[in-house]
């Protein structure tokens, strides 16, 4: 199934509250297949009840297509298997590494070179071989930088190699445009709008004035609000998730949030 | 300048992470290598400690960190999974020797109890158990696949974070019920052993299987039958049994 609207992601955390969300509050759920992918008992049914009734996209976190591991090619094909038993169509991961010599669970800034590029891109293509879906690739935060290009031509140049599509966070770009000096706007405003499919929102930690951590454990911030409304006047109204990971605060204030993301596609749509 | 090999970059980077110690590399500002370095560990412990928590309790809390460093920094996961993370840990727990961790004898069952209570939660049935009737005499049964048996040196299901904790021979039966909650039954040796039989058979009636039960323990079969058709009992009354006969 197609998602459209506004989304939430689901935590096993919340899972009693948000399995009584109703489609008027919200359009679709985001989950980690790495999560959720054999899992039976009470999630197993739990998940597949809601797959029933809302549409679903899936967020992987351990593909590391960034990685100097071996692409795991078994993992690929189950998240395939995955995808289509509960049919849903929207596969997105991160322009990232998670892995090296073994999985670390989080995600880690690939190197900008060109050499990182050509390896990044073959295994796009492998990946969406596999899983005969486009590969949406997200944007990420990170606190270090290593090569000589910046995250845009790097970005840009992967999606012009590979065909890949976007995922477009603006948080991230929020977190990264104060950690790495560059103008959040025109990073949004330079990426290519035919290849921008998705948008992550969240919150994010002040950890000092020139350096900000993606937490997900906060309110979204009045700065990262203006970028999602910059997105959608300049790349069009995308299917949008509000994405928070702990520090989970009454349902209430998450569905207001999600009305903010609501509110701004259709200012954008008018 | 050209760039360093993407690959040796990543190399430099990860070993950092994974080594926790506060050294400048690659030019990279310490405050910001040390989001990488916390990021991380905190995300692993809370891994590790969602799954351990009796076990990080009966540690002290330098010897749990070191553990966890030593799983980060040693261990090599494979599993794209994250509920698997606890799998990984188990295995380098077992594998364990570096005596500089010291670690209670019990650690490793303890661990292992506590991971069969998240496989339990999370194991995918193939089927949940149908209504039958169920004649203990007469009746070819089995167990039911959300029910499993473990045997143990420790009492690994009591033990309390700082009382001291002696080897003894444990069996338990963890299960999950038919509203999908786990729970587990402490067994005696003759009752694991049938339990265990039942798991294996496919034809014979109980009072066969406790005729070979009674042979190889030289007891007489009036002896055993009235308990073990109790105890087979109270496992029907939890949808442990299924009926191999309908």
């Amino acid at each position: 199934m197609v998602i459209k609207g506004s989304g939430l992601g689901l935590r096993r955390g919340m899972l009693d509250e948000m399995s009584k969300l109703t489609a008027q509050q919200v359009d679709f759920f985001e989950v980690a297949p790495e999560n959720w992918i054999g899992l039976g008992g009470r999630f197993g049914k739990a998940f597949r009840e809601l797959t029933e009734r809302f549409p679903f996209a899936c967020h992987g976190l351990s593909l590391s297509i960034g990685s100097s591991d071996p692409l795991d090619t078994d993992f690929v094909n189950a998240v395939k298997t995955f995808l289509d038993t509960h049919q849903i169509e929207t596969y997105s991961e991160h322009l990232s590494y998670c892995s090296h010599q073994g999985h670390m669970y989080d995600l880690l800034p690939i190197p900008f070179t060109m050499d990182a590029i050509k390896h990044v891109v073959s295994r796009i293509e492998q990946v969406q071989d596999i899983l005969q879906r486009p590969l949406i690739l997200e944007n990420v935060s990170t606190y270090a930088k290593f090569g000589h290009m910046n995250e845009l031509e790097f970005t840009q140049e992967v999606v012009a190699r590979s065909g890949c599509k976007l995922l477009l966070d603006v948080n991230n770009v929020y977190v990264n445009s104060i950690n790495h000096d560059y103008d959040a706007n025109q990073f949004i405003q330079s990426l290519p709008s035919k290849a921008v499919e998705y948008i992550h929102i969240a919150g994010h930690f002040d950890e000092a004035d020139d350096l900000k951590v993606d937490t997900h454990g906060a309110p979204v911030k009045e700065d990262v609000w203006q970028l999602l409304q910059l997105a959608y006047e300049h790349h069009g109204v995308k299917p949008t998730l509000l994405e928070r990971d702990f520090n989970f605060p009454p349902m209430g204030e998450l569905l207001a949030e999600i009305n903010q993301i609501k509110a701004l596609q259709e200012v954008a749509y008018a | 300048m050209p760039d360093q090999d993407f690959k040796a970059l990543q190399q430099t980077f990860t070993s950092h992470i994974r080594s926790q110690n506060a050294v400048s590399i690659l030019g990279v500002e310490d405050r910001r290598l040390n989001i990488y370095r916390e990021l991380f560990y905190n995300n692993i412990e809370s891994f590790v400690s969602g799954t351990f928590p009796v076990l990080k309790e009966c540690l002290t809390a330098d010897t749990w960190h070191r553990l966890v460093r030593a799983f980060f920094m040693r261990h090599q996961c494979d599993t794209p999974y994250f509920l698997e993370i606890s799998e990984e840990f188990l295995q380098f727990l077992q594998e364990h020797t570096d005596s500089s961790i010291a670690l209670p004898d019990y650690a490793y069952s303890l661990a292992h109890w506590e991971w069969m209570e998240l496989f339990a939660d999370a194991f995918v049935e193939k089927q949940m158990p149908a209504k039958c009737s169920i004649d203990l005499q007469a009746d070819v049964l089995t167990t039911e696949e959300c029910a499993w048996l473990q045997a143990y040196e420790y009492p690994v299901h009591t033990i309390e974070p700082g009382e001291e904790v002696e080897p003894k021979a444990t069996f338990l039966l963890i299960y999950r019920d038919t509203h999908m909650s786990v729970g587990f039954i402490e067994l005696t040796p003759l009752s694991y052993l049938l339990f265990e039989s039942l798991q294996n058979n496919s034809n014979q009636t109980i009072e066969q299987i406790v005729q070979s039960i009674a042979a190889s323990h030289n007891m007489p079969v009036a002896q055993l039958l009235p308990g073990a058709l109790d105890t087979i009992g109270s496992w029907v009354d939890l949808k442990l049994i299924k009926n191999l006969s309908e």
